[in-house]
């Protein structure tokens, strides 16, 4: 108790500046999150289903990136690192399109019309083949990438913000701004949303809503992977990580809501903060078990809201 | 109240009779037994939310781990030793806290009883409130909890902190598989008693209207919040003991792996239960034998793929085969024209 004392009082009597160090920080790595909720309210609206194995996802798309890293590396060691590192999300966003549209076939496809409570579960299996599957192949040590990029100091090294966030932040952003008019612009995502609005009026106006699915879901996958191969520069890879993205991102959808795009973002940068912040007030062990308590406190709160207007979250 | 036909009491009192004569059949395999009696209880006590009231809990683990560590604590404290210099030791220093047999077997049995109560209002006190949410909200709502409760766990000094705490070392005469597994197997025969005169009473039929309706269960004026929220707690009851008999087998708990192991514990009650059948008194039971079965085997015949399998078979399973053993059983009795199906006689 005492140490958590003490580092509230750093922060608000003896080194206010640390406060933007946090925020700045929560803000970036937020943006990250906010990529992968993103893809998670994207199949929660147009399919309605949770998909549980979205941190796996993550994950393994961030496998891809590292390894493909590491052989270019090995064969062209003189190309600038920060070409390899865009090239790596480009592949890790196919290779993970190319997952998603298989898992999608062999399982998603069976489960779309049944029980939620069948899909999530369905899910979840899904996570935990994926999950242990990369414990084998992989083994369980920690990789990460090095992005061989500085740390940005200001206000007399008060301030650091590692320059792997602010990459990480920046393409996040641009995969985000990518899909949003992707989503609002193009013939299939006009598809999409018609789908999600009314899947059988839809269907009687043409629309191969099961491709439409299909195509989500990888679409899904996709995102997943060019989140992974950021967070394997700006996090660390570890087979049993996927998890808390999972949480993470369900968390963003509910503070949101489903299908409100712009509360995605905002929500994912205020987890990021409220992370940052609970990491440095309570110490960096707590940091993974105040990210889980976020979801059953989030969804109490989403319900006592919706009770006052004698509503339910169903 | 549906009557106990002859079938019934002959099926009862034969798996009974199978079960009380296990261990002097399979006297090398006293843990895995154990493990068999640990996953019937939290199989049955999963089901009665998620069978039979339809609310799918991935965070019954919180009870199960909740009880693990309280049963050990006690066993520390009615030792009389202290709980934060017992996990301060180490190694061999372990060896230095004995207790003669009177006392680990009374702390043994009172402890778990202490425990089970403990959690029953642990269980009221957090289903008055996550209780609230409906659906996967719900579901999601409560696997946070259990993951959030091993990852504090792990930070907690007095509990071990992340490496985890042994139980008080059984009296060296003391024989302890043996043990649990009979009182494992008085859990499971209570257990079953109370679930066969609960689902036949008020009760149970306000559970089942809530799975089938709950918006119309309301609005006859039910009392949906307050069975909700005992029903979870008598699960939780059940749970608990299940926990301190899994980890006193164990003999060690680790936060995130044991305790509150959300990814394999936490999902394996779902499994079981799916595996037998939700919704049936018989399907926990029978799927908690068929998974152990199924686990043995991968463990013995897959080397490292077996936690692979488990999830493949968590998949195959809510695909292809959602009904479980006991839906089975129904479609061929259905086929066969023969007695009613368990979906009209469920209790």
């Amino acid at each position: 108790m005492d140490k958590i004392y003490a580092n509230i009082e750093l922060l608000t009597s003896f080194a206010p500046t640390i406060n933007l160090e946090l925020i700045a920080n929560g803000l970036l790595v937020g943006a990250i999150f906010g990529l992968i909720a993103y893809g998670m309210a994207l199949v929660w609206g147009v399919m309605n289903i949770i998909n549980v194995a979205q941190g796996a996802f993550v994950i393994l798309g961030g496998y891809m990136a590292f390894f493909f890293i590491e052989t270019m590396t090995g064969i062209l060691p003189d190309a600038p690192h920060i070409l390899w590192i865009v090239l790596s999300m480009a592949v890790a966003a196919v290779g993970m399109g190319l997952f998603a549209m298989i898992v999608f076939r062999l399982v998603v496809d069976k489960v779309l019309e049944r029980d939620l409570f069948v899909s999530l579960l369905a899910t979840f299996g899904i996570e935990l083949v994926m999950q242990q599957g990369m414990n084998i192949m992989f083994t369980a040590e920690e990789r990460v990438i090095d992005a061989q990029l500085q740390t940005f100091s200001f206000m007399q090294n008060m301030v650091n913000i590692p320059g792997s966030r602010a990459l990480g932040a920046v393409l996040g952003i641009a995969a985000a701004v990518l899909l949003v008019v992707l989503v609002r612009y193009s013939r299939f995502g006009r598809a999409m949303r018609a789908t999600s609005q009314n899947a059988r009026a839809a269907r009687i106006m043409g629309i191969d809503t099961r491709r439409v699915y299909e195509m989500t879901y990888a679409l899904n996958g996709a995102i997943c992977g060019v989140a992974g191969s950021i967070v394997a520069f700006v996090f660390i890879l570890h087979p049993f990580q996927g998890l808390i993205y999972t949480l993470r991102s369900f968390v963003i959808v509910i503070l949101a809501g489903v299908g409100n795009i712009a509360g995605v973002i905002f929500a994912a940068l205020s987890l990021g903060v409220y992370e940052n912040y609970s990491g440095f007030v309570l110490g960096p062990e707590f940091q993974n078990g105040m990210v889980f308590i976020i979801v059953p406190i989030a969804l109490l709160v989403r319900a006592a809201i919706m009770r006052r207007k004698r509503q339910y979250l169903k | 109240m549906v009557k106990t036909t002859a079938v019934q009491w002959l099926v009862a009192a034969i798996a009974l009779g199978v079960f009380f004569a296990a261990p002097w059949f399979l006297p090398h395999n006293m843990t895995q037994l154990v493990d068999v009696m640990v996953f019937i209880l939290i199989a049955l006590s999963w089901d009665m939310l998620g069978g039979q009231m339809g609310y799918n809990s991935f965070g019954n683990i919180l009870f199960f781990g909740v009880g693990m560590y309280l049963l050990a604590s006690i066993q520390v404290w009615a030792g009389g030793f202290t709980l934060a210099v017992y996990n301060a030791a180490e190694g061999g220093d372990l060896a230095s806290f004995t207790v003669d047999t009177p006392t680990f077997v009374a702390s043994l049995v009172v402890g778990l009883l202490v425990v089970a109560v403990l959690n029953f209002f642990l269980g009221l006190l957090v289903g008055s409130q996550l209780l609230k949410m409906r659906g996967h909200y719900f579901a999601i709502g409560t696997l946070g909890l259990g993951v959030a409760a091993g990852e504090f766990a792990s930070t907690m000094d007095i509990l071990g902190a992340g490496s985890g705490m042994n139980f008080v070392q059984p009296p060296r005469t003391l024989e302890l598989a043996p043990l649990l597994y009979f009182i494992g197997l008085a859990t499971v025969v209570v257990f079953f008693i109370l679930l066969r005169w609960l689902y036949s009473t008020r009760f149970g039929f306000v559970m089942n209207a809530i799975r089938d309706n709950e918006d119309k269960a309301e609005a006859m004026g039910l009392p949906t919040a307050q069975v909700k929220a005992f029903a979870w707690a008598i699960a939780a009851f059940f749970a608990a003991i299940a926990g301190g008999i899994y980890g006193s087998s164990k003999n060690f708990i680790d936060p995130t792996e044991v305790a509150f192991s959300g990814t394999t514990i936490g999902v394996w009650m779902l499994l079981m239960t799916l595996i037998g059948g939700k919704g049936t008194i018989w399907g926990p039971i029978i799927g908690a034998v068929v998974f152990q079965l199924f686990k043995e085997f991968f463990w013995t015949f897959l080397f490292g793929w077996q936690r692979v399998a488990l999830g493949l078979l968590i998949v195959i399973i809510v695909v292809f085969f959602p009904g479980g053993v006991m839906g089975g059983f129904d479609n061929l009795r259905r086929k066969l024209g023969i007695g009613k199906s368990t979906a009209e006689a469920r209790t």
